[in-house]
């Protein structure tokens, strides 16, 4: 469970996240939803570690300490995060090296993913070759390489082709379903979040507008039609 | 995982054809210069026996510094440039880790390039310079080379290390570290500074001040002061 109680940002003098709070369930696939600028990447850099002076508290899994955390999450960030000169499967290497992960053990699930994701064929390519795409489901199976529980991927629907975005949420549902990994996902892509997503949350200039799970919304809105859109722009445009 | 990262970075600067041209164009300027400045004031064999004091004590820093000044750009900058040094921070490695792998592995590679050439010197010395009798360094010569220089290298290219990390403007940091090399091989030479054992207690002094220097700027170096360089 990954908790965030009160939690305040300012950078350069100005307040980025205005006292956010939210809760993330074991288990579940939560969306994390606002207009460009509002406070998702800075709420997934405080997650992660990349941000270190904020106020107020996260927990994950009742710790307070997320540092002592960070070899049991997983990240996909805006970037890709991956050597352009080094080759996907050096890049995979050196990745589990650093989560101290023996690659000749994880090599065969690593295969299957690659296989899964159509990379098997550019493994030994260097990275700096890859199409946009390319690099983000190569980005996508770093990020589970070492079996994270908890997931956070920005974006990670951004630049596959549909057949891949298929794939990817299959795959994310596989996480979810067998291994129980908890999904945090931002996304502007409201048909994924509307899909996968058990809970979402919606910010806009760092405050947080809504917390809500889908099925109440769903619920909620049964005299109308139900549309996340609707609900997206009811909230992140008030 | 520091072996993780020094492997990588050492593999890095390996294969990377720009630093094996700075590789040479270091080596031929490490060796034609205390060549020249040597031979200009004297082929006196006493002069000859501290030429190679002073090629073990203060050349075989500047060879190091040299080659950190393009290796620097390899690693600490293009983690910046590429932003995959978002990646690396999201992962268990704190960014000290980071940072004293990076530097191990441009000292390392630094240092195997300083003792060849500072043999190589040697070399030169006692068969095209002085003839007929054999130079040799002194022991504070080898404890310099060994012992000394080393860790004024690990701090000196640390240092850099982390400007380059925290600094948004990464021209100026260049800029100053250029300055320092050519004003350092410019004001160190035979005729201003003696290589004897008096150099011994000043060079305990600058490991000390450097040091100091190093955890002070340590303390600046934090995963969000990096990556709130980069945006």
């Amino acid at each position: 469970m990954l908790i965030f109680e009160n939690i305040s940002k300012s950078i350069n003098g100005k307040q980025i996240l205005k006292n956010i709070s939210f809760i993330v369930e074991q288990g579940q696939i939560f969306g994390y939803l606002g207009p460009n600028g509002a406070g998702k990447t800075t709420t997934i850099r405080i997650i992660l570690g990349l941000y270190e002076q904020f106020t107020g508290q996260i927990k994950f899994n009742g710790n307070l300490s997320i540092k002592n955390q960070k070899s049991n999450i997983g990240f996909m960030l805006e970037d890709d995060g991956l050597y352009g000169n080094l080759t996907l499967l050096e890049n995979l290497e050196f990745y589990a090296k650093i989560y101290k992960l023996d690659f000749q053990k994880v090599k065969k699930i690593t295969d299957n993913l690659l296989l899964k994701f159509d990379l098997s064929a550019n493994k030994d390519n260097k990275v700096s070759t890859f199409s946009h795409g390319m690099k983000q489901k190569a980005s996508f199976v770093r990020a589970i390489i070492h079996d994270p529980k908890l997931l956070i991927l920005d974006e990670p629907f951004n630049g596959l082709d549909p057949d891949m975005q298929g794939v990817l949420r299959d795959h994310l549902l596989y996480l979810l379903k067998e291994k129980g990994t908890t999904i945090f996902f931002s996304s502007h892509n409201l048909y994924e979040v509307d899909r996968l997503c058990d809970k979402i949350a919606i910010i806009k200039d760092g405050e947080i507008k809504l917390e809500e799970y889908l099925y109440n919304l769903k619920s909620q809105s049964k005299n109308e039609d139900y549309n996340l859109e609707k609900v997206y722009f009811k909230y992140a445009n008030e | 995982m520091l072996e993780a990262i020094y492997t990588k970075a050492l593999t890095e600067l390996f294969k990377e054809k720009r630093i094996l041209l700075v590789i040479l164009l270091a080596s031929i300027i490490m060796l034609y210069l205390p060549y020249q400045i040597f031979t200009k004031i004297s082929f006196d064999e006493a002069i000859m026996a501290t030429a190679i004091d002073f090629y073990f004590i203060f050349y075989s820093v500047m060879i190091v510094l040299l080659l950190a000044y393009s290796a620097n750009y390899n690693l600490f900058l293009q983690e910046k440039t590429t932003k995959t040094i978002h990646s690396l921070l999201a992962t268990p490695l704190n960014i000290k880790t980071i940072w004293l792998g990076k530097t191990l592995a441009i000292c390392t590679m630094g240092y195997i390039l300083s003792f060849i050439l500072s043999f190589v010197f040697l070399f030169i010395l006692n068969n095209f310079i002085v003839t007929g009798k054999n130079i040799y360094p002194s022991i504070h010569g080898i404890i310099s080379l060994l012992l000394i220089n080393p860790i004024i290298c690990i701090f000196l290219v640390g240092n850099i290390g982390i400007l380059t990390l925290i600094s948004k403007d990464e021209m100026k940091v260049r800029i100053g570290f250029f300055i320092f090399i050519f004003a350092s091989l410019y004001f160190i030479n035979p005729k201003k500074v003696s290589a004897d054992l008096s150099l011994f207690p000043y060079q305990l002094i600058i490991v000390l001040i450097l040091f100091v220097i190093t955890n002070i700027s340590l303390k600046f170096l934090s995963n969000e002061k990096v990556i709130l360089s980069v945006d």
